[in-house]
């Protein structure tokens, strides 16, 4: 650090000395200004990059977290309240009845992505869970208890992902494995 | 740097600096406004898990009529006050309880910025009158007049009931607390709904010919009901116009239930019907299946709501 300082120094005497003779100053202040001119613009550049990237990585796990907890909500909404038997098979699907007698649902994963099937007298219908910028990754749903169910996955997004995890207990109805 | 431009770079850099310092606040808003969300987020499911927990270990109790405060104490994040206040109400003949379970959080606001949110668990329980739970597993119709018995094969399962074994539940007190809106088109496609019904209308409601009707549940209606031919309810049900008739038009199914009305119940020929008929008067139009079942009186729980 010392040394820096001392060549810092030389320098500027010898910079000072080179104005005091006037011998071709105006050249080498505009070399030296260049070149401090171009360092400052690349450590800018790669500053701004870094907050770009960091900007992004954060705005992105803002919004995986948003749509995770959506995805959340509507998995507690459907399999607490308004599941009745509830059915889990080796592909990790969720089948189950609901509390109204003709309506019957399927919550499954397919091609990244986390759909819901309604089944009624009038026909079916499936609706995705998901956000469709991010995909699912390792969607897990494991029976805890007749009453409990585990559920985890991961959302992928273009910078980063994030693990979600949830403890669901069925209000009206209780869980087996097919 | 001519006379004319002093100061110039003194303001460039003034300007400048409002411009970070605005965009850093904006940020600071920003992060603050995600956190408030993120720690609403947690809250609000602190709150349900502690109120359904309550929840789940009332619903099956038989609590006397009253309010009660389970819980009071702080959840974290933020040591927010909580209260967790038990309600249990019989109607006016005691046989349907209503049990409520909600959490109050004195400082919590939801998304709509509401303070004083709540979460709420609720249940409905019907039990059924003595008189009429004796009479379930050895007959099928009982009313104090009867027309066409002569269609009855087995006599045996007729009862001429008294005033007090037709009497009908406080149904009304379902009132704003069972679901008060359906068609007969919702009824066919989706079916009956474990919350259980209760319409408080003028209008004759009419379960729509040849559907296949599922559900457990508790359907009342005021004025009357017509159950179209051909229609198949297999799960146990129980079904109640307060003040009007019931009807059954031809080669009805009824697998396990309950039919209550306050002033006729019609059968049509062709229908199968495992239960039991309650009425002040039964008309048999034809020739009918009919044996007695005494779980179609067991207690029925609706399925856990908030409202």
């Amino acid at each position: 650090m010392r040394q820096t300082k001392n060549w810092f120094a030389r320098c500027c005497n010898y910079l000072i000395k080179l104005r005091h003779k006037q011998q071709g100053f105006l050249l080498t202040e505009l070399v030296c200004s260049l070149a401090l001119a171009a360092t400052l613009a690349a450590m800018v550049a790669t500053g701004l990059g870094n907050i770009i990237d960091g900007w992004q990585y954060l705005r992105e796990q803002i919004q995986l977290q948003q749509a995770g907890c959506y995805m959340q909500s509507i998995l507690e909404k459907n399999l607490s309240y308004n599941a009745v038997a509830v059915n889990l098979n080796d592909k990790q699907e969720i089948a189950y009845t609901t509390i109204l007698g003709n309506k019957s649902a399927l919550i499954y994963t397919n091609k990244q992505g986390m759909y819901l099937r309604t089944v009624s007298s009038s026909g079916s219908g499936t609706n995705p869970v998901f956000v469709p910028s991010y995909t699912v990754r390792q969607w897990q749903a494991r029976r805890i208890s007749s009453r409990q169910l585990y559920v985890s996955f991961y959302l992928q997004g273009k910078y980063g992902q994030r693990w979600f995890e949830q403890l669901l207990t069925c209000y009206n109805g209780e869980i087996q494995n097919e | 740097m001519s006379k004319g431009e002093k100061g110039s770079v003194s303001i460039m850099l003034l300007i400048s600096c409002l411009v970070l310092a605005l965009l850093a606040h904006l940020a600071l808003i920003s992060s603050r406004q995600q956190f408030k969300e993120a720690q609403m987020r947690v809250l609000g499911k602190q709150l349900r898990h502690l109120n359904n927990s309550f929840f789940v270990g009332l619903a099956d109790a038989e609590l006397p009529s009253g309010q009660w405060l389970c819980f009071q104490g702080v959840i974290q994040p933020g040591k927010e006050a909580v209260e967790v206040i038990c309600k249990s109400e019989y109607s006016s003949d005691g046989l349907i309880n209503f049990l409520e379970v909600k959490s109050i959080a004195a400082n919590y606001a939801d998304k709509s910025g509401n303070a004083a949110a709540v979460q709420r668990l609720c249940r409905l329980k019907m039990t059924f009158a003595e008189a009429q739970k004796k009479m379930a597993g050895k007959y099928v119709l009982a009313s104090k007049k009867a027309t066409g018995l002569e269609y009855l094969e087995q006599e045996d399962l007729y009862i001429q009931a008294s005033t007090e074994e037709v009497k009908l539940p406080a149904l009304s007190f379902f009132q704003g607390k069972a679901t008060s809106s359906i068609t007969p088109d919702e009824v066919v496609d989706e079916g009956l709904t474990r919350r259980f019904t209760y319409l408080n209308s003028s209008n004759i409601f009419t379960f729509k010919k040849n559907g296949v009707i599922r559900g457990q549940s508790v359907f009342g209606n005021k004025a009357s009901i017509i159950i179209g031919a051909n229609c198949h309810f297999s799960d146990r049900l129980a079904i109640y116009s307060t003040q009007g008739n019931i009807t059954l038009e031809d080669n009805v199914r009824l697998d396990k239930a309950l039919l209550h009305a306050y002033g006729t119940v019609t059968i049509g020929s062709g229908c199968k019907i495992r239960g039991l008929i309650i009425a002040n008067n039964i008309v048999l139009k034809g020739k009918s299946t009919f044996s007695a079942d005494a779980d179609v009186l067991a207690a029925f729980t609706s399925s856990a709501f908030s409202n």
